[in-house]
Formats: C-alpha cells, sequence, structure tokens
C-alpha cells in the first residue's frame, strides 16, 4: 500500500514513563511494523530520543496523539518516506 | 473484565514509576495509623484510669476521635500533595515547553494525590477502629468491660509492633527491633498517663 512508510523524529521527553514503555505503545498503533528509539540527550527529568519508525500507511496524527499522551514534543521531523516502496540511500 | 484490571495495574504501575506515589504512601501509612492507634490507647488507658465502665462510651468518643484524625488527614494531605504534585508538574511543564494537560504525568500526579490522601485518611481510622472493636463487642455483650480493656490494649501494642515491624522489613533491618522500638512509644504513653492518675491531674469518676 501506498502512504507513509518511514517517519523519523528528534523527540524530547520526559524520562518517565521511560523509552520502553513508550516504544510498547507506538508498535500498537495501526500500520507500525517496527520502532526505533534511540537517546541521544539527558538532561535531568528530560531526555531527547530519536524515533524512528517503520510500517505501512502510518498514520502520523495517531503516532502525534501517542507521544502526546507521553508528554512528548515533536522537536523536529527529521525525514519521511513514503511510496510504493522505500528508496535507499542514508 | 479481566483486561479492565490488567489496564488498572498497567496505568497503576506506570503512575507509580512517574511520581513514587507507593514511598510517600508508605510512609503516611505508618505516621497516620501509628498517630490513630497512640491515640486510641491514650483514650483507652485515661478511659480505665477515670474510671469509665460503659464500653458504648468509650466507643463513642473513639470513633469521633479516629473520625476527626482521619478527616485531618484526608484534608492535610490532599491540600499538601496537591501543591506540591503541582509545583512538580508545572516544573516539568517548563522543562517541555508545554502544558501536560491530558498527559500520563498529568493523570498520575492526580493519582497520587488521591491515593496519598486515602491512606492518610483511612489508616488512622482502621488502626483506632481496631483498637476500639473490643468496646463495640462488649456492648453487644461478647465480653465484659475488663476483658474489653485488657483486649484493647494487646491489640493497641500489637498494632505498635506490627507497624515498627512494617518499618524494618521497608528499611531490611531487623523487624523486631523496630517492633520493639515502636513498642515503647505506646509504653512511654502508658507510664505518663498512670503518672498523671497518680498525682491527681487525671481525676477519677469511680
Amino acid at each position: 500500500m501506498a502512504g507513509l512508510k518511514k517517519l523519523v523524529l528528534d523527540v524530547l521527553k520526559p524520562s518517565e514513563p521511560t523509552i520502553v514503555d513508550m516504544i510498547k505503545k507506538l508498535c500498537d498503533i495501526e500500520g507500525v511494523e517496527g520502532v526505533d528509539i534511540t537517546v541521544r540527550e539527558i538532561d535531568r527529568r528530560v531526555e531527547t530520543v530519536k524515533i524512528k519508525i517503520e510500517g505501512d500507511n502510518l498514520n502520523f496524527d495517531k503516532i502525534n496523539t501517542a507521544l502526546d499522551r507521553y508528554g512528548a514534543t515533536i522537536h523536529s521531523i527529521d525525514q519521511v518516506a513514503g511510496g510504493k516502496k522505500l528508496i535507499s540511500g542514508d | 473484565m479481566t483486561s479492565r484490571i490488567s489496564n488498572f495495574i498497567g496505568s497503576f504501575r506506570r503512575y507509580e514509576r512517574i511520581t513514587g506515589m507507593s514511598e510517600i504512601a508508605r510512609r503516611y501509612f505508618v505516621m497516620n495509623a501509628f498517630d490513630g492507634a497512640l491515640t486510641m490507647f491514650g483514650l483507652v488507658t485515661g478511659s480505665y484510669l477515670a474510671g469509665v465502665r460503659a464500653p458504648m462510651l468509650i466507643f463513642s468518643v473513639g470513633i469521633s476521635t479516629v473520625l476527626a484524625i482521619g478527616i485531618s488527614g484526608l484534608w492535610g494531605a490532599f491540600l499538601t500533595e496537591t501543591a506540591e504534585r503541582n509545583r512538580a508538574l508545572k516544573s516539568l511543564e517548563k522543562k517541555m515547553l508545554r502544558k501536560l494537560t491530558g498527559s500520563y504525568q498529568s493523570e498520575a500526579s492526580n493519582a497520587a494525590i488521591y491515593v496519598t490522601a486515602a491512606v492518610d485518611a483511612l489508616s488512622p481510622m482502621l488502626a483506632g477502629f481496631v483498637i476500639l472493636l473490643p468496646f463495640l463487642l462488649a456492648e453487644k455483650g461478647m465480653f465484659d468491660i475488663s476483658e474489653a480493656y485488657t483486649l484493647a490494649l494487646g491489640l493497641s501494642f500489637a498494632i505498635f509492633f506490627g507497624l515498627g515491624a512494617f518499618l524494618g522489613k521497608t528499611s531490611k533491618d531487623s523487624w523486631w527491633l523496630y517492633g520493639l522500638k515502636m513498642l515503647m512509644a505506646g509504653l512511654l504513653a502508658a507510664v505518663l498517663t498512670f503518672a498523671l492518675s497518680y498525682s491527681g491531674i487525671v481525676a477519677s469518676t469511680a
């Protein structure tokens, strides 16, 4: 199916709930096939993480709502990919 | 039904990780249960030395006192926790540069307020009620008044020791040593009450 297949987000989130909790929630979203979260910076009570999501026809609104429940803020959308197949090159 | 229960447990665990509410609730539980138990212990020893032999009178006075302690705990903890949790949430919002309304952090903060206020209110009421129970049963004719006094004092000491042992288990130190330390407070209260009685400050009605 065409549509959004890959998202790379730079996100600021509170330290709790942890990324282990967050990844479970993101994996439950319809269309999501894989999630990778990497901590880039840790501050007192908050952390900056890079979230890579791959799937088929990803629903950005649902992903954003899930992140919102975790008190997270999307700093930037660093990469998006879509269409019938993923273009490799990064 | 099962999924609802597991969802509830999951949410509660998440709230606990966010707020660390079980630690403060544990403190409130021991401190206020001890307050309630020691107050009832004082009421029972005072009543005995004053020559009160009407079980319903002791039960009624005791229940009113325990209710007052419970309401004091509820209000005090609710307002204190609301102030502290709101402060923490606002500090986090400042770091996140956004409002956290509707987030897990906000829900966890509210849950922590209600749980700690409930623990603060119920623990002294429960401890006090257990000590007063023999007088209610004496009124129903199950014991005579002297047995009710003996049982109430025994239950008081058991609660003091139990609370101390609980602290000992929490600290992973000797539970019986903590139990004995708590028991000392009850003995001190008893000695002071007896001293007041023998000095004539507490007059007997008998």
